[in-house]
């Protein structure tokens, strides 16, 4: 959960786009297939001596297997639920979730932010409108990378629009 | 130790299988069973701990639950009726 200071509003939270969950659990779905269809071969097609399915045996292996890719494509959409950017009218926090047991969270002040761009790479991307922004920090070279996100520039939008707010608040200050 | 040939002929065709005997069976299917425990613990934690949508986590849980006992039964009877 993110705690938010005074007068801090979260103005978008965003995510990875589906279709990149998608294809990682397209991936998982063939790991899962590829040792059936292994299987099938080796007994239909080479006529190596295993059990058919439908044995105990069979339905033992098949379900312990079914049961860890089950486990497995969760965890690639924990991944995915839990990576998260979120643009608040003060700052840009990146939550990135690593595997179980690793979990980064970092934050830009609005304040830092020098530039935003963004990228939409090959077709898919292009029609399906998703791709990465860069945001980069004032002063040094360090860059805030939002990957494969959904409406890129929409995303671009919201924290330029920000920084605009800023700037003005800033000026009246002075 | 029971040896392989006490747990029907399917294991003569899997030389690791049959090595193991129905005692490294059982600690095979508890060692499966305990990590997927352990991990499925885990991964709910992350969700509640973690999720931004309360909704979205209580459904996860309901289908990654139902599912997965779904799966362990078919795999405890599966078992049972290995060594049977």
């Amino acid at each position: 959960m993110l705690h938010l200071q005074e007068g801090e509003q979260i103005d978008i939270k965003a995510r990875k786009h589906w279709f990149l969950l998608f294809t990682d659990s397209v991936g998982i779905l063939f790991l899962y297939l590829a040792p059936f269809i292994v299987w099938k071969l080796a007994v239909g097609q080479l006529g190596v001596n295993l059990p058919h399915t439908g044995t105990s045996l069979t339905f033992f292996l098949s379900s312990t297997w079914t049961l860890l890719m089950w486990a497995k494509l969760f965890s690639v959409w924990t991944d995915y639920y839990l990576d998260i950017w979120i643009v608040t009218s003060n700052r840009v926090v990146n939550i990135d979730q690593k595997g179980l047991f690793n979990r980064e969270v970092s934050t830009l002040r609005i304040e830092r932010i020098q530039d935003v761009t963004f990228e939409v790479n090959g077709i898919v991307a292009t029609v399906l409108e998703f791709g990465d922004v860069h945001v980069q920090t004032a002063g040094e070279s360090e860059e805030f990378l939002i990957k494969g996100v959904a409406n890129p520039e929409r995303v671009k939008r919201k924290i330029l629009g920000h920084i605009d707010t800023k700037t003005k608040e800033n000026r009246l200050s002075m | 130790m029971t040896q392989a040939n006490e747990l029907g002929s399917e294991f003569f065709l899997f030389p690791i299988l049959s090595s193991f005997g129905t005692d490294g069976l059982w600690y095979v299917f508890l060692g499966v069973v305990l990590v997927f425990l352990f991990y499925s613990i885990f991964l709910i934690y992350h969700w509640f701990r973690y999720g931004m949508n309360i909704l979205t986590s209580i459904l996860a849980t309901i289908i990654y639950s139902v599912v997965s006992g779904v799966i362990l039964v078919t795999m405890i009877i599966s078992f049972a009726s290995l060594l049977s």
